[in-house]
C-alpha cells in the first residue's frame, strides 16, 4: 500500500484523523505504529516520556488491524479509535507488561490482567504503544524518578506537569496519538495545561478505576489526555460507563460525546471563577490569557458572568488534607516496612500526612461537602465555570522538587496551585483543561472549564467551540 | 493546634508514637509539611460545619451512588 503521508506527517495527526486516514487507505495501522516508534527512538531518550515501549505488541496489534480492514470486518474497523496508537500512564495495569507506578517499590510489578480502561481502549481499536512515565505513586514532586525526569518538550528543564508527566510530554512531542492519564487532584489537567494538550477529569463515577493503582480511592479518576477536544470526546466515549469490576461506577448511559460537538454555544452561561481568576500571585500572562479566552467565548455567543466560590481559595489544603491522608493509609504497610524504597519527596509527603489527626481530616471531609454545595449553587446559575488550570506556566524542575524550607514555602509551592484543580475532584465534578494561549516567552497556558455532575458533554461542547475559534492547539513544540 | 508548637522534636515524638519511622535527614521537611498542612486546615475552623456529614462518594441524582 502506498503511504501518501510521510511518517513525520502521521505523528502530527490527531487520533481521529489517524483512524480516518487508516480507514480511507491513506496509510496502514502498521505505518502509523512505525512512524511513532521511529519518533520515540529518535527523541524520547531526551524527553523520557516512556517507561516501557511495547514495540512487538503494538506491531502485532497493527497487523491485526490492517488485516481486519482488508477483510472488511466492520465491527473492528468502525471502532472509534481504530488504529490509533495510544500510550497509557504507568499506573494502569497492563497484562504481562510492567506497571511500575513510577516507583522502585513496584519495579517487579507485572499484572495478569488489563485495567478496564486499557481493555476498553483496545476494544475501540486503539493500539497500545507503551506505558508512560509518572511521578511516583501518582503524587507529584518526585525528586529522583527511577525512570528519568520527563522533560517538557516546550522547554527542557521545565516540568511537563504532574503526575501524568509522561502523558503530557508524549502528547506535546507527538510520541502517541492519544493517552490516558490519571487525575486525582489535577494530575491529568496539570500536564495538559503545561504541555498545550487537552486533559479531562470526569465525574468521579463516570469511568472505571478497576486496575488503577489508587492514590485516593474516592477521588482517583482516569483522565483522557489528547491533542484535541474532539479526540478527548472519542476517548471518553470509549472508556466511560458502568463496570461491574468497579461497583462505584454509574449506570448512567454514556452519551455520544463526539456527536455533541456542534460548535454552537450561543446562550451558554459561563461563570468566571472570581477567587481563582483574580488571585494576586497569578502570572500576568495567565491572567491575560484567561481574560482573552472569556472574550472569545462571549464572542461566540456565551453569556459571561462573575461567580464567587469562596472555598476555592483553600481547596488545595482541603484536597491535600483528604487525599494525602488517604494515600498515607493506602501506603501504610510500605512506609512502615520499607520507606527507603520511596523517593524522598513521596516519603516525606506521606509521613507528614500520616500524622494528621483524624479530627482534622474529618473537618476537611465536611468542608468538602460545603464546597460541593457552593459549586452546585453556581451550576444553577451557569452551565460552565472557567478559570486557568494553573496560576502559572510550567515551572523549572528544581522549583517542584527542592526540599521545602518553611511552612510558608509549602503553602506557596504546594497548596496554591492545587486550589485550581482540586475543587472539582473534591466535589466529584468534571473539568477539562484545554490549550488557552502562551506566555510571552512561549510556555503553554491551560484554560480550565468545569461543569456539574455528568456535564462532560457540556464542558466539551464549550471547549470544542473555543478550540475551533483559536489556533493554540495547532502549535508544535520545538522537538 | 498552634503551628508554632510544631517543632521537629514533637513531630519525631508523634511519628514514633504512631509507628512511622522518620530519618533525621527527612525530619525537617516532614515537620515543614506537617506544620503547613495543620496551619492551612486550621482555617476550616472558621467554617460552620455543624450538622454536615462527611461523604466519600456523593449520591447520584438518579439514585445511583456517585
Amino acid at each position: 500500500m502506498t503511504v501518501s503521508r510521510s511518517p513525520d506527517d502521521i505523528v502530527f495527526l490527531s487520533a481521529a484523523a489517524t483512524s480516518a486516514a487508516i480507514r480511507a487507505g491513506e496509510f496502514t495501522a502498521t505505518d502509523a505504529v512505525n512512524a511513532y516508534l521511529s519518533r520515540i527512538d529518535a527523541i524520547d531518550g531526551d524527553i523520557k516520556a516512556y517507561i516501557t515501549v511495547t514495540r512487538e505488541e503494538a506491531l502485532g496489534a497493527a497487523a491485526d488491524a490492517d488485516e481486519a480492514l482488508r477483510r472488511g470486518d466492520e465491527n473492528v474497523v468502525n471502532g472509534s479509535l481504530f488504529g490509533a496508537p495510544v500510550a497509557i500512564k504507568d499506573q494502569f495495569n497492563t497484562a504481562g507488561i510492567l506497571t511500575s507506578n513510577g516507583s522502585r517499590a513496584y519495579a517487579d510489578n507485572v499484572p495478569a490482567d488489563d485495567a478496564t480502561v486499557v481493555a476498553r481502549l483496545k476494544a475501540a481499536g486503539a493500539i497500545l504503544l507503551g506505558k508512560l512515565n509518572l511521578s511516583e505513586l501518582a503524587m507529584g514532586g518526585t525528586a529522583d524518578p527511577p525512570y528519568g525526569t520527563p522533560q517538557n518538550p516546550w522547554r527542557f528543564g521545565h516540568t511537563p506537569g504532574e503526575s501524568s508527566s509522561g502523558s503530557g510530554a508524549a502528547l506535546a512531542a507527538h510520541l502517541c496519538a492519544a493517552s490516558v492519564g490519571e487525575d486525582t487532584g489535577g494530575s491529568g489537567r496539570g500536564p495538559a495545561s503545561y504541555c498545550n494538550a487537552v486533559g479531562l477529569r470526569p465525574t468521579f463515577t463516570r469511568i472505571s478505576r478497576h486496575g488503577i493503582t489508587p492514590m485516593c480511592w474516592f477521588m482517583d479518576a482516569a483522565s483522557p489526555m489528547t491533542k484535541t477536544v474532539e479526540d478527548c470526546a472519542l476517548v471518553l466515549g470509549a472508556i466511560a460507563g458502568y463496570d461491574p469490576l468497579d461497583p462505584t461506577t454509574s449506570r448512567r448511559l454514556v452519551p455520544d460525546y463526539h456527536g455533541m460537538l456542534d460548535g454552537d454555544i450561543r446562550g451558554m452561561r459561563v461563570g468566571r471563577m472570581v477567587e481563582l481568576c483574580d488571585a494576586p500571585d497569578m502570572h500576568a500572562d495567565v491572567r491575560r490569557a484567561v481574560d482573552a479566552a472569556l472574550e472569545t467565548l462571549a464572542g461566540l455567543g456565551a453569556e459571561v458572568v462573575d461567580v464567587s466560590l469562596p472555598l476555592t481559595e483553600i481547596a488545595g489544603a482541603i484536597f491535600v488534607g483528604i487525599a494525602d491522608t488517604e494515600g498515607a493509609g493506602a501506603r501504610d504497610g510500605l512506609m512502615r516496612r520499607a520507606p527507603e524504597q520511596l523517593d524522598r519527596a513521596s516519603r516525606t509527603r506521606l509521613q507528614s500526612a500520616a500524622l494528621v489527626p483524624a479530627k482534622v481530616q474529618n473537618r476537611a471531609m465536611k468542608a468538602r461537602v460545603l464546597l460541593r454545595r457552593q459549586l452546585e449553587e453556581a451550576f444553577r446559575q451557569v452551565d460552565v465555570l472557567v478559570s486557568p488550570t494553573a496560576p502559572y506556566p510550567a515551572p523549572r524542575h528544581d522549583a517542584l522538587t527542592a526540599p521545602f524550607e518553611s511552612a510558608d514555602d509549602v503553602r506557596q509551592r504546594f497548596f496554591f496551585r492545587r486550589s485550581y484543580t482540586g475543587c472539582y475532584p473534591l466535589a466529584g465534578m468534571p473539568a477539562v483543561s484545554i490549550p488557552g494561549g502562551f506566555t510571552e516567552d512561549g510556555l503553554p497556558i491551560g484554560l480550565q472549564l468545569g461543569g456539574g455532575p455528568f456535564a462532560e458533554g457540556t464542558i466539551l461542547r464549550a471547549a470544542y467551540a473555543y478550540q475551533q475559534a483559536t489556533e493554540w492547539h495547532t502549535r508544535r513544540a520545538p522537538v | 493546634m498552634p503551628t508554632n508548637d510544631i517543632s521537629e522534636e514533637r513531630v519525631k515524638m508523634l511519628a514514633d508514637l504512631v509507628g512511622i519511622p522518620i530519618d533525621d535527614v527527612d525530619l525537617p521537611e516532614v515537620a515543614n509539611r506537617f506544620a503547613s498542612l495543620i496551619r492551612e486546615l486550621d482555617r476550616l475552623q472558621e467554617l460552620d460545619l455543624e450538622g454536615i456529614e462527611p461523604v466519600s462518594i456523593f449520591p447520584d441524582a438518579d439514585g445511583d451512588t456517585q
